[in-house]
């Protein structure tokens, strides 16, 4: 009997290491999903968040934030820095407003402490420069940044997905 | 010696090292203690109930013991892990684990940030597990304030958590094969956790660290394309699993290797504190989403599946079957879910009092949180309970009798973070 124990127990290795090796063979044939970054990018989703920008309104392009303090407060790093002053109309703006981008850490919590809603999370992940001096931003950087508008889903994920049954 | 330099020094013992103190040894008197530590490390190991695998005691008669470290470099430790190991051969005769490469003062942190400031901090302390963490944290401080989340908000609690889970359990899916040599199914494991980052990323805009819950709430509500991708996640991760099993799980190689190896028996496993899929995997039906029920788990309807030997493949097995259960409870909460409010009406500056300990069924087993607070706004102490810290204890006798590569599969299947270890 041995011998045909053996045998069965090739069998079954062979018939299983098959199966594994169909399974490569499925998943070579398909597109691929990478992504060739830098040439080509995903879009982020609506509500990626990678820093504190400062918010522009609208109707009197000025900058909303008037220098409160709560975002300071609110920050667990401690990488905002405010310095408020008022203008003509005596109405409180921030003179200066720096953000050190090699400390934040992206939890979003001086926007949500925000009650002029003067702050938004920017999308902009590509921040890698050579010197860290270039990651404190200052207020007019802040200002510049644009949320881009809200995308649907973009992602060229469905191709492999959207297979006729298993894949 | 200068006269008062000797003054200074403490007396020496009887075995010519100093009582007490810092004061520098002698590096002869210092490496006879090194010794003397191993040989009473290996004394204490040859009481380990785990019989050597394969006898080789007649081919290693001549072979001289050597001792190795493993890591703190080592890919396959996971992190910064370090074992010292005593081989004969290619046998492992003893291990001792050394921790604290990765400490980072979490627990002393918490001391100075206020209740709001640390939900992004937990979700450091085991990085892969973040929303579990979170989800500990949150429940510790409702239940000190006397919050209860929306309806809603749980929902999407439970969503997140299960969602978070089954990543976890696919990066350690891949990276466990790839400790085995196997490389492919990595690929495929981390081509699909991707699509699970994508739905944390549409939901709380961020991939790993996501400070997604609020105490009494959740960040936000779910968009529309975060439900379609989370539909077309759960789709994905159903449909590859039948691939894994073909790919891995069938694979006799892949038995070879972990059948029968590292066996941790159930005394064991309780007496070491380990929770989650590894005492699952030595029979022990022990999940605190049924056992002590948070949140609204006792809601949904799930399996817990249990090992029988309690061995690397049994970890494997479980695991994997935790996929399964966890798809199954984010699609009946996706059922399930109410419209609602989602941040809840907790005041923004909270002064909580009291003490209390809450714990979740993380991805690794439970993570628990006590916490004491004084009715200021931070918390006067905070200590975590990180699942890993306790699973790595097993690796003072797991290995014992196992090849060098077996116990790399033996680390492998107690999916330790050091993160989650040293804190």
């Amino acid at each position: 009997m041995g011998l045909r124990d053996a045998v069965e127990g090739a069998v079954g290795m062979a018939v299983r290491l098959g199966r594994g090796m169909g399974v490569t063979l499925k998943n070579a044939l398909r597109p691929p999903v990478t992504v060739q970054y830098p040439e080509y990018k995903e879009a982020t989703s609506e509500h990626f968040r990678m820093f504190p920008a400062l918010v522009v309104d609208e109707a009197t392009d000025k900058l909303k934030c008037t220098a409160c303090m709560a975002c300071v407060k609110a920050c667990p790093v401690d990488c905002i820095w405010i310095k408020g002053a008022r203008d003509r109309d005596s109405k409180p703006y921030p003179e200066t407003f720096y953000v050190d981008m090699s400390w934040c850490m992206e939890c979003a919590l001086c926007v949500e402490a925000c009650p002029f809603d003067a702050l938004e999370m920017a999308p902009d992940y590509e921040l890698a420069g050579y010197d860290v001096r270039d990651l404190l931003m200052d207020k007019d950087q802040l200002a510049a940044i644009k949320r881009p508008p809200k995308t649907p889903w973009t992602r060229r994920k469905a191709s492999y997905l959207e297979g006729p049954d298993e894949w | 010696m200068p006269q008062d330099d000797q003054a200074r020094r403490p007396a020496a013992g009887p075995d010519g090292r100093p009582e007490g103190g810092m004061a520098r040894q002698d590096p002869g008197v210092a490496a006879a203690a090194a010794i003397e530590r191993e040989r009473r490390a290996v004394a204490r190991h040859r009481e380990s109930p785990n019989p050597p695998r394969r006898a080789l005691a007649g081919k290693t008669a001549g072979v001289k013991e050597m001792i190795v470290n493993m890591g703190p470099q080592h890919p396959s430790t996971h992190g910064v892990l370090r074992l010292v190991l005593r081989l004969e051969g290619e046998q492992i005769t003893a291990s001792d684990v050394d921790i604290g490469y990765l400490h980072r003062c979490h627990e002393k942190l918490m001391e100075a940030w206020s209740y709001h400031q640390i939900i992004p901090l937990v979700d450091r302390i085991d990085y892969l597990a973040a929303i579990a963490c979170e989800h500990c944290f949150v429940l510790a401080v409702e239940d000190l304030l006397g919050v209860v989340p929306t309806e809603r908000a749980e929902y999407l609690r439970v969503i997140a958590a299960e969602l978070q889970r089954i990543v976890s359990h696919l990066l350690w899916f891949g990276t466990f094969a790839l400790d085995l040599g196997a490389v492919t199914p990595f690929l495929y494991a981390f081509r699909e956790r991707e699509l699970g980052y994508d739905v944390f990323e549409s939901f709380c805009g961020a991939r790993l660290l996501y400070g997604y819950f609020r105490i009494g709430g959740v960040r936000n509500d779910f968009t529309a394309s975060a439900w379609e991708k989370l539909d077309a996640f759960c789709d994905a991760i159903a449909a590859s699993l039948p691939e894994y099993d073909n790919l891995v799980t069938n694979n006799p190689i892949f038995r070879a290797r972990t059948r029968g190896v590292g066996v941790l028996t159930r005394e064991q496993a309780v007496a070491y504190g380990c929770t989650g899929p590894v005492l699952r995997a030595t029979g022990v039906a022990h999940d605190l989403r049924r056992a002590d029920p948070y949140s609204i788990y006792d809601r949904f309807s799930f399996e817990i599946p249990i090992g029988e030997r309690g061995d690397v493949f049994d970890r494997y097995r479980v695991r994997l079957e935790e996929i399964r259960q966890s798809v199954s409870i984010i699609r009946q909460a996706r059922r399930d879910i109410p419209p609602g409010d989602v941040r809840g009406q907790a005041p923004r500056f909270i002064k909580p009092e009291g003490e209390v300990y809450r714990r979740v069924e993380g991805p690794r087993g439970e993570i628990g949180c006590y916490l004491v607070a004084n009715g200021s706004e931070r918390p006067w102490r905070c200590k975590w309970r990180g699942p890993s810290f306790s699973h790595l204890h097993t690796l003072n006798f797991l290995p014992r009798g196992a090849f060098v590569a077996d116990l790399v599969a033996v680390i492998g299947s107690l999916d330790p973070v050091m993160d989650d270890v040293d804190r």
